[in-house]
């Protein structure tokens, strides 16, 4: 996914496309600035400066000592400063302090037993528990389940991964909205499955008549992401049990993957079961992820939620998983200890009452961020997210790369389909955060130039 | 916003604890069960219980390090989880590149000035990298070829990948057969069906012998000669726990890879550096070798601790390497000392693992027995099919004095000559297992005895 976006067959880039700009891993072992100058040579342009610009903003980082060649991302280790990040639809809040001392009480564990009166108990020196026995358990407790239904995963990554490698191949096809979160379309591919695609309805819900008609013998996934990315709309779980029922009656084999990532915006809840009480009947997969509301995204962790024996299945494809005993349920653990401490501690009552306090703060910068937007003419759309997707009225890959170059970072909407090439796609910040790209933004007018030019795949498409 | 909605009424779990029951009882407005139990909880400690049993069982099993990870790592880690909401914490995602950490471990390989952030992939561990490599080399009509006795997990992924799997056995005394592989890569290729992936440890995981520079170095250019299409995996996970004085013989697979030869090194940082539950390791390889692993890769799964962690560690390798190994040697000569005045035979060993033959003791036996009665986990051989061997992972002076003392009580006690089998069919034995079972102990290493459990 950190490959230039160029499709494969095409030399060179349309005008409509990025430039894209080498990724970093072919810089590698050339000097960067004479990589750059050359290719602004090739491509006959006479900005060589701006492209400089680019370079150093995207692939020159490397250059500080041991400071991240990766750009933005990590705008502490490559010295440029601020960035504000509203792409990734991080948390802005952080973990839990639950969470936090959790991990701190894990990295404060012996490492081996030196004496009779040690207190032991493992710590990150230690492979994780390789049934994810505890990690499991507490999540069945807290969702009403059983801990046969439940599986770590590292984060909806895996869970994605897994999915794919179990339901999907040349005879069975990929079935999912169009422009919709395109992970499992990216597993897809490599796993050579067709995918048919089904535009969205009105008002860019997924369309679930459509997706019902689509559904033929040979769907082996059909993919929901409820609340979808990038649109933030959601459809009620009474919609998607009826989908859900006419899906596996038309195809009793076809496997439902609802991607449940953004549902703890969603609900109030408490358990927030979304759609899971539908696996207890029906093939579904619900999906869910530590990465958004928790504020763990860089720890990796999630978790798959399905019927005991799609979970029989899914656990032959986890990344741990060897074959042989039946509770042989994956093998030196995916979920490394430090998530697992940090999850458990989240889901504490503590945990829990944080989780409010997020969601809350989400709803009110949500709702100051909706007032601006529109008082500035833009049209973002309604959410029940943390994030907006904002039609703005010019080309959204312009705009992405002119606030890149005050130090914005959001999503261009083009990076998910050209049906949204108008839109960003801006996460719901703190009240600094978000005052401070409204500020960048008024000083937006169409015709503005940018600076910089960025590629669609250094920002991830997440 | 949507709204509560009652789950229709589940099938009964045993797994609900009874307490989650009784609370949903006596709670005035019927939340679900679920809910009941969360709210039991009195504090952020009990959510994370400690196992009264598990309280100072002396890990010697997993082949973890008991001297742990360099203290800077820790500092490290404290220091990102102090970032707490900004930039560089734990709530933001990572750069799936992390070309700064390929480029360290290169720079820690001293092949950074040849090879680049392309030539190296990382995974969850070097199990990951394992399975890669498996789900990139091997097929139904690309067989992986490898010696028994050695670290199994890779046979288990390419039978998985329905893989023909050919294993050629140790010479006895314990040493790689070369001169048997190579008629087998040769043998294979002119019958027009190569090996897709050949597979070694450097230092063979348990028997502890190790590869040497010049006899591997032939064979691996005589693999290269015979079965271009082949990669061979060196999997080097412990290198740095060998005697000081053996490490020069240790066949260098980074030579070939520097050459662009069909070589994967595959290391970890769960081993000397001590980061195994962070879930951290690599491979260096061609680079056309590493784009074929990449299709089968998880997305973006290193996590913020395992790289802040990772980079710690090789910015002070040297000083951890030098302790570990100085701890390792220690531990392991004490051990030989102790069970030579037992009169037990082992196999001495440049890994941090010892295989010690019981003799007339069942070695799964054995393993129960001192889990349960002495809190020592060591492990059963029968994983090799060494039913009378375990394998011990030397740890501090503490746990390797439990753990002789512990060895000694059993073989006092036995039973003797009775296979484990036997033995979980009588009564003390099935009770023994249900114990155990209880007590939290893996239950695949029990077999089909642990199924007659309720």
């Amino acid at each position: 996914m950190s490959k230039c976006v160029v499709p494969e067959g095409q030399q060179r880039p349309s005008d409509a496309d990025d430039i894209s700009l080498p990724s970093p891993s072919i810089c590698a072992r050339k000097d960067r600035r004479d990589f750059i100058k050359g290719l602004a040579s090739f491509l006959g342009r006479t900005q060589a400066t701006l492209l400089v610009t680019a370079a150093a903003f995207g692939c020159g980082g490397g250059q500080r000592t041991g400071g991240s060649t990766s750009g933005a991302l990590f705008p502490e280790e490559t010295g440029l400063e601020g960035y504000v990040r509203l792409a990734f639809n991080e948390s802005p809040y952080g973990p839990a302090p639950e969470a936090v001392a959790a991990i701190d009480e894990m990295l404060s564990r012996p490492y081996g037993i030196e004496a009779a009166d040690t207190h032991f108990l493992p710590g990150i020196n230690r492979y994780p528990d390789f049934l994810n026995t505890q990690l499991t358990e507490t999540l069945a407790r807290f969702l009403g389940l059983r801990a046969v239904q439940i599986i770590p995963c590292c984060g909806v990554s895996e869970l994605l991964y897994m999915c794919s490698q179990a339901f999907l191949g040349t005879s069975r096809t990929l079935l999912m909205t169009e422009g919709t979160f395109p992970l499992l379309r990216h597993y897809a591919v490599q796993k050579g499955a067709e995918i048919t695609f089904v535009p969205p309805a009105q008002g860019l819900l997924a369309n679930l008549d459509a997706m019902l008609e689509a559904v033929d013998s040979r769907t082996g996934i059909v993919y929901l992401a409820n609340p979808d990315n990038p649109t933030g709309t959601m459809h009620a779980l009474s919609a998607v049990e009826g989908f859900v029922d006419a899906v596996s009656r038309k195809n009793p084999n076809a496997v439902i993957v609802i991607d449940e990532a953004y549902v703890d915006y969603a609900t109030e809840d408490e358990p927030p079961l979304g759609a899971t009480p539908l696996v207890w009947h029906y093939p579904v997969v619900v999906g869910r992820t530590f990465s958004k509301a928790y504020g763990l995204a860089g720890l990796r962790a999630g978790y798959a939620v399905c019927r005991e024996d799609i979970s029989g299945v899914l656990n032959g494809f986890l990344s741990g998983y060897l074959g042989g005993d039946p509770g042989w349920r994956m093998f030196e653990g995916n979920v490394n200890r430090i998530a697992a401490a940090a999850v458990i501690g989240s889901l504490s009552p503590g945990g829990q009452a944080f989780l409010r306090d997020v969601r809350g703060l989400n709803s009110r910068m949500r709702r100051f961020l909706v007032g601006e937007l529109l008082a500035m003419g833009y049209e973002p759309l309604e959410s029940c997210t943390n994030f907006l997707l904002v039609r703005t009225g010019t080309d959204g890959r312009l705009l992405r790369d002119w606030l890149c170059s005050k130090k914005i970072l959001v999503q261009a909407g083009a990076s998910f389909h050209p049906r949204y090439a108008d839109a960003i796609r801006v996460s719901i910040g703190d009240q600094w955060e978000l005052e401070r790209m409204l500020e960048a933004l008024r000083d937006f007018h169409p015709g503005a130039q940018s600076p910089v030019r960025c590629t669609d795949a250094f920002f991830m498409g997440i | 916003m949507q709204k509560g909605r009652k789950p229709p009424v589940a099938p009964p779990d045993p797994a609900l604890s009874r307490r989650g029951f009784l609370k949903a009882a006596t709670t005035v407005s019927g939340l679900l069960p679920a809910v009941g139990s969360v709210l039991s909880w009195p504090s952020r400690s009990a959510a994370f219980p400690p196992d009264p049993f598990f309280e100072n069982v002396a890990r010697m099993v997993y082949h973890e390090n008991p001297w742990g990870p360099h203290p800077a790592v820790v500092e490290e880690l404290r220091t990102v989880l102090d970032k707490g909401a900004s930039s560089g914490g734990i709530n933001r995602f990572q750069d799936p590149a992390q070309e700064d950490l390929k480029r360290a471990i290169l720079r820690y390989n001293r092949v950074d000035d040849i090879l680049g952030p392309e030539h190296v992939i990382l995974g969850v561990g070097s199990s990951e990298v394992l399975f890669m490599a498996a789900d990139a080399f091997t097929s139904a009509t690309r067989p992986l070829l490898t010696e028994w006795i050695t670290y199994r997990i890779i046979i288990q992924r390419a039978e998985q990948n329905k893989a023909p799997v050919v294993k050629v056995p140790l010479t006895p005394d314990w040493q790689t057969d070369l001169v048997r592989l190579e008629s087998e890569v040769v043998a294979a290729s002119t019958n027009g069906t190569p090996y897709g992936l050949i597979h070694f440890n450097l230092v063979n995981n348990p028997a502890g012998t190790f590869l040497r520079k010049d006899s591997f170095e032939a064979f691996a250019r005589s693999v290269y000669r015979h079965s271009p299409a082949s990669v061979i995996l060196c999997d080097d996970s412990d290198r740095e726990f060998m005697e000081p004085d053996k490490r020069g013989a240790l066949f260098e697979p980074l030579r070939h890879v520097v050459e662009g030869l069909p070589m994967l090194h595959v290391q970890t940082f769960s081993h000397v550096f001590g980061l195994t539950g962070l879930r951290i390791g690599y491979g260096i390889a061609r680079k056309d070798i590493i784009e074929r692993m990449e299709a089968h890769k998880i997305y973006a799964g290193t996590n913020a601790m395992a790289r802040a962690a990772a980079l710690a560690s090789l910015a002070h390798a040297d000083e951890q390497v030098q302790r570990c190994n100085k701890e390792c040697c220690a531990s392991r000569a004490w051990l030989y000392d102790r069970l030579r005045a037992i009169g037990l035979e082992y196999l001495p060993s440049q890994g941090h693992y010892i295989l010690i033959n019981l003799g007339t003791m069942d070695g799964t036996l054995a393993v129960l027995l001192l889990y349960l009665a002495h809190k020592v986990f060591v492990r059963w051989g029968s994983e090799w099919g060494l039913d009378s061997w375990i394998r011990v992972n030397p740890g501090t002076p503490y746990e390797n004095e439990r753990f002789i003392a512990g060895l000694r009580a059993i073989l006092d006690r036995g039973p003797h000559r009775m296979s484990w089998r036997d033995y979980a069919a009588t009564t003390e034995g099935a009770r023994l297992v249900q114990a155990a079972v209880r007590h939290g102990f893996p239950r695949h290493a029990l077999g089909p005895a642990c199924h007659s459990v309720a």
